[in-house]
């Protein structure tokens, strides 16, 4: 090696301490070679697979041609019922999500920096929540906000209506009610985990400079846990838009959602390749709104 | 075919199940050395996991393995692929589905004398039209029907008057009182009766179809929802949000008092509604006959169709099973006129492969969907 060379080339690390940085990467590797096996196996190769159906050509009942073409996903595209399904996913999902976002930003903001001793024990709350039955919650909502569930009775009872509000189950409202209840769990400990990195002290010299509680927390929480906010929303938009069980339970006649049609073409219709389509194109959507919140963070600055 | 009617009918029918006696065999009950494994796959409940089955399986040593469907697509898709041929020796096939099922090569010519309990069918089951479209044909005996039903509107006598027609449903003393079940057949041939264009093929022209798709849509906006299962709707009853349904079966009225409410009655559409009747087969390809055929032969003794009809929550298709049905267990099908039952709720065919200018089964489903999305 020529002098010249030495002085080019960055200075080089003893032997030992490269082979023990080699040593622990292989290790790191090696401890995510499980994971990698499973996210292998059981998400991507599933997608690829998921992929390719969907360029398949439906023989109908279940029965699909190796040929390859685009004619599921004209249908899927071209089809008015499926765009009106989905713009109605997309409307659901958006305005869940904001809700969802707006509920559980200041229960996490009150469980990090208002709860001392008991901030644990509620987060272990809100996880053993999430045990609960997905069905079962639905169900649970119904016997609240049915004919004569839980609201009607109250508002019955101190005499503000006469006769039950109908609106209150079986319609959009329903759906959102009980799609933004199902997502704030999740949302919240995704917000809780990106406000432990935010100094507690930055918001208390926040308010000591003179701004006020929302204006220290719009300037200096919220940038400093847009991380977890983007997480949130990009989490909520895919859950809410995606579900396809509430729409069917609590929607009635007018809570359809895109999810409700793509299980149909699996389970009842067995058009997979249309299903994979439809599948498809709601996950570049998603793809599109996760980009789109990204860029928005970075647009922030921070 | 009605596998939510199987699913919420079996699975809240099980707890209240009588104790089994000891079957026997019938007609011809199975003998010598038919250990083997069942690999089953139909609906749930068609694997007749009841007391006294399960006892006559481990008497005789047959093991049973059970994937259970959503619907009668997930049996064509699975038996036809060549990953699927030889994993399976039982599965069912709703009646229509018996000639697409033989030209997609999935159904095995069956040996009627290895079911001698099927000698003892209701002649509507073992002879006639139907019987050589759907059972026996191309000179072959392809299935064996061992369940059937038809399709009912029901309503909470209590709450209001008698509902008889379909078409009572479009009537504003219904709005938002009303569920519809996601049950496309049901759907769509109860609305072709109602518009009197129904015929016993199954085909209507695009044009008709879209009548079918107008009729609904309507009545989709009368209803409060249209929901998901059988057991939703009998949910729906018994928290007072409906007061009546469509479509249905007759076992709704008994699943409904289960949850206290005896008021819930079953019509017959006078317009007329559809049957349905499915028929255990065995597909190509598959092992351990021997303990097929037994099985199959045994779910047609009459103990055990006394049992199946209020398990299945529906009719049995063997004269002395009929005989031996409980009183409660009667109420799901007319056993004392089963011809007349079949005119008015005719088991119609489906349009796998129509002529041209009719509209398929896939249209059908498209058609639908697009009433559910509206």
């Amino acid at each position: 090696m020529g002098i010249g060379q030495s002085v080019l080339t960055k200075p080089r690390r003893p032997a030992r301490r490269r082979m023990r940085g080699a040593g622990a990467r292989r290790g790191i590797l090696l401890l995510l070679l499980p994971l990698g096996v499973a996210l292998s196996l059981g998400f991507v190769l599933p997608l690829v697979l998921l992929f390719v159906k969907s360029f398949q050509t439906s023989l109908g009942y279940g029965q699909v041609s190796g040929h390859l073409t685009f004619s599921a996903y004209v249908t899927a595209v071209t089809s008015p019922l499926y765009r009106t399904v989905a713009l109605n996913a997309l409307e659901i999902g958006g305005i869940g999500t904001v809700l969802t976002l707006l509920l559980s930003f200041p229960l996490a903001y009150f469980i990090r920096f208002r709860l001392r001793r008991a901030q644990h024990t509620i987060l272990l709350l809100i996880m053993i929540s999430l045990f609960a039955g997905y069905i079962v919650k639905i169900y649970a909502w119904t016997t609240i906000l049915g004919t004569y569930g839980l609201i009607n009775t109250a508002l019955a009872q101190i005499g503000l209506i006469d006769h039950p509000l109908s609106v209150l189950l079986f319609s959009k409202i329903a759906v959102l009610i009980v799609v933004t209840y199902l997502s704030i769990p999740v949302s919240t400990l995704i917000l809780v985990g990106a406000m432990q990195n935010v100094d507690r002290g930055l918001i208390e010299n926040a308010r000591d400079l003179g701004a006020g509680g929302i204006r220290a927390v719009t300037s200096v929480l919220v940038p400093l846990s847009s991380t977890g906010i983007v997480a949130s929303l990009a989490y909520g938009f895919v859950v809410i838009s995606g579900d396809y069980i509430t729409p069917q339970l609590v929607g009635g006649t007018t809570g359809q959602m895109i999810g409700v049609p793509i299980s149909d073409q699996f389970l009842n219709i067995g058009d997979q390749p249309l299903g994979s389509a439809l599948s498809f194109l709601m996950l570049a959507v998603f793809a599109l709104v996760y980009f789109g919140l990204t860029r928005l963070e970075r647009f922030k600055g921070v | 075919m009605r596998g939510g009617l199987t699913l919420g009918g079996a699975a809240l029918a099980a707890p209240v199940l009588a104790a089994c006696g000891s079957s026997s065999g019938g007609g011809g009950g199975s003998s010598g050395s038919i250990a083997g494994t069942i690999e089953f796959i139909s609906y749930v409940a068609y694997d007749l996991r009841f007391s006294q089955m399960n006892k006559w399986r481990a008497a005789h040593g047959i093991g049973m393995k059970s994937t259970y469907i959503s619907d009668q697509s997930d049996v064509t898709a699975k038996l036809s692929s060549p990953a699927g041929r030889g994993l399976y020796n039982l599965s069912s096939y709703s009646a229509q589905y018996g000639p697409f099922y033989k030209k997609l090569g999935i159904l095995t010519p069956l040996d009627l004398s290895r079911v001698p309990n099927y000698t003892n069918s209701m002649p509507f089951f073992k002879s006639g039209k139907i019987y050589s479209e759907y059972w026996n044909f191309d000179g072959h005996q392809w299935g064996i029907p061992f369940t059937w039903g038809y399709d009912s509107i029901n309503y909470d006598s209590a709450k209001v008057k008698p509902i008889t027609k379909t078409t009572d449903f479009l009537q504003p003393e219904l709005n938002h009182k009303f569920a519809i079940a996601d049950d496309l057949l049901g759907m769509i041939l109860m609305s072709a009766q109602a518009l009197g264009i129904a015929n016993p093929q199954g085909l209507f022209t695009k044009s008709e179809l879209s009548q079918i798709v107008t009729f609904l849509t309507k009545m989709k906006k009368n209803a409060l929802t249209i929901a998901s299962g059988f057991g939703d709707i009998v949910n729906l009853y018994s928290s007072g949000e409906i007061v009546a349904n469509i479509s249905g079966f007759p076992g709704m009225q008994v699943l409904v008092a289960q949850k206290g409410i005896n008021s819930v009655r079953s019509a017959l559409p006078e317009e007329g509604s559809l049957s349905y009747c499915d028929t255990y087969f065995i597909p190509a390809g598959g092992n351990d006959a021997d303990a097929v055929y037994a099985f199959i032969n045994e779910a047609l003794a009459p103990p055990m169709q006394a049992q199946e009809a209020g398990y299945l929550q529906a009719g049995v298709t063997t004269v002395k099973g009929a005989a031996a049905v409980a009183a409660p267990n009667r109420v799901y099908v007319p056993y004392n006129d089963v011809t007349s039952l079949f005119k008015k709720a005719p088991l119609f065919g489906l349009p796998f492969s129509p002529p041209a200018g009719y509209a398929s089964f896939s249209d059908w489903n498209n058609a639908w969907e697009s009433v559910k999305a509206s």
